[in-house]
């Protein structure tokens, strides 16, 4: 059934029920279909559906704003190549592209016997009124949406109020999908980002590792320990950030699992002989606790690895290291490293005492 | 020195004990002498009022929540310029002594010639070398 076809519904038709009631109701569905939509193509067909019964609408456009002109993003009513021949307007060109322009509502009455020369498409399509309305947020231009009907030469003020109330909504729904849109698109390349930075971390620190190490093995095996020292750090470096690339929280590395993982890829000669839940500390602070236990450990024969004995709170982390004798010349590596933990080493009777305060920054 | 470049004494403010050390290393390399490592606002205000530095180069992520920035700020109320040593430079600056930024990773060789480039504009000199490493305010 053609929208010319329906019946015109008037008050009369739901006794009970005025004009205004029955349009308070409508915008109310509008509005929930506005707030649900994902599409703004599709949100406009439903909007058009919802109304075209209560007005007896038979077109509507809805252009979007494209540089300079304006691109036709829905429609209904129209057949054949109609919808081609307006698909894009210039800025002033036709009703809507002057309703652009203008950014003013603009009311086509009588169009039919108008000889205006900007309703000459609505007049070819049979319309005999029309009205457009800017698509507006704020000072920004969105586009335009429009109504058209065939049976009648005007529509009335009430009519108007509301086709004005609902092209708001539509208004702000649009700008509502197009932030979403915004937000996704911008999410997307965070993550294209993301994992390309993830990719190039990972890349440099293996090339560093294969670079330093080429040089080692061309030098004399006398020379070459400083060298392998450093590939040894770069990799401790590489496991501190391995979290990084998982799925932890951005930037926080859980300790027992960093020592799990030096243990397990033997990168320090030592046993994990004690857990405890301990707060995850931040990339920085757990690549320096990494260098830090490996510094510590230098020299400790394989078969005689040190136990790790891990405690502490929210406040403090405490690492006991069995098998270990607390070294009261510290390197310059280890100091820097103790001063950047804010840390401090302390002996134990069969071994050492390493306390750093958790930053709760 | 290389160039005949001055000696300059320098502050390193650095929160990462390795950069420090790669950071004062090759400031060395370079014939300066760096007076003291920093790793928050406090730690540099004092070193530098006991050592007045000629520079200092600045991270702008510190140890406890400091900012690298405001110890630049605070360094320039001193008289003392300064450049940033940061991953993440900040865009621009407004104190004449806020001289520039260079952007980690840096280059040990090229280091000196921006230490040497920001002094020298410090005492109104043109650079003998304006290093690309260098992004000037």
């Amino acid at each position: 059934m053609s929208p010319n076809e329906l019946p015109d519904r008037s008050a009369s038709d739901e006794p009970g029920t005025s004009v205004p009631q029955r349009y308070l109701r409508l915008l109310a569905d509008v509005a929930e279909r506005l707030l649900a939509a994902a599409d703004p193509a599709d949100m406009v067909d439903e909007i058009f559906d919802l109304m075209r019964r209560e007005l007896r609408l038979d077109v509507f456009t809805n252009y979007r704003v494209a540089g300079d002109r304006l691109v036709l993003e829905a429609h209904g009513g129209l057949t054949g190549d109609q919808p081609a021949k307006i698909g894009t307007l210039a800025m002033g060109e036709a009703i809507c592209g002057t309703v652009a322009q203008t950014r003013q509502i603009h009311h086509a009455i009588s169009i039919r016997t108008s000889d205006d020369p900007t309703y000459a498409f609505v007049r070819s399509l049979g319309l005999d009124s029309y009205i457009c309305t800017p698509l507006m947020h704020g000072d920004a231009l969105l586009g335009t949406l429009s109504f058209g009907r065939r049976w009648t030469n005007r529509f009335s003020a009430d009519e108007l109020r509301f086709l004005r109330v609902a092209c708001h909504y539509v208004a702000l729904a649009k700008y509502r999908l197009r932030v979403e849109a915004a937000l996704r698109d911008g999410m997307e390349a965070r993550e294209r980002l993301l994992g390309e930075l993830k990719h190039r971390v990972r890349n440099a620190l293996q090339v560093a590792v294969g670079l330093v190490g080429a040089e080692a093995g061309d030098l004399a095996s006398a020379a070459q320990a400083p060298l392998y020292r450093a590939v040894d750090r770069l990799q401790v470096l590489a496991i501190a950030h391995r979290p990084l690339y998982g799925d932890q929280p951005a930037g926080l590395v859980d300790v027992t699992g960093l020592i799990e993982a030096l243990v397990e890829d033997r990168a320090i000669p030592a046993v994990l002989a004690e857990t405890a839940a301990l707060a995850p500390l931040r990339v920085e602070t757990a690549a320096a606790l990494a260098l830090l236990v490996h510094t510590l450990t230098l020299g400790v024969p394989p078969h005689r690895p040190v136990a790790i004995h891990l405690a502490g709170s929210q406040d403090v982390v405490r690492l006991r290291l069995v098998g270990i004798a607390a070294n009261t010349e510290a390197s310059r590596i280890a100091r820097g490293l103790l001063h950047q933990l804010r840390g401090t080493i302390t002996p134990a009777t069969d071994g050492m005492i390493l306390t750093l305060p958790m930053a709760h920054d | 020195m290389t160039d005949h470049q001055p000696a300059l004494k320098l502050l390193v403010v650095e929160d990462e004990a390795m950069v420090a050390m790669l950071v004062e290393d090759a400031l060395t390399l370079h014939g300066h002498a760096v007076v003291g490592v920093a790793d928050t606002l406090a730690m540099a205000i004092e070193i530098a009022d006991r050592e007045n530095p000629d520079l200092a180069l600045c991270d702008v992520k510190l140890a406890l929540g400091d900012d690298g920035v405001a110890v630049a700020h605070a360094l320039a109320e001193r008289g003392i310029p300064s450049i940033f040593l940061s991953g993440t430079c900040p865009e621009a600056e407004s104190h004449a002594l806020i001289i520039g930024c260079v952007a980690k990773p840096f280059h040990n060789a090229s280091l000196g010639d921006a230490v040497n480039a920001a002094y020298a504009i410090t005492r109104g000199e043109t650079p003998a070398r304006l290093p690309a490493m260098l992004t000037l305010y």
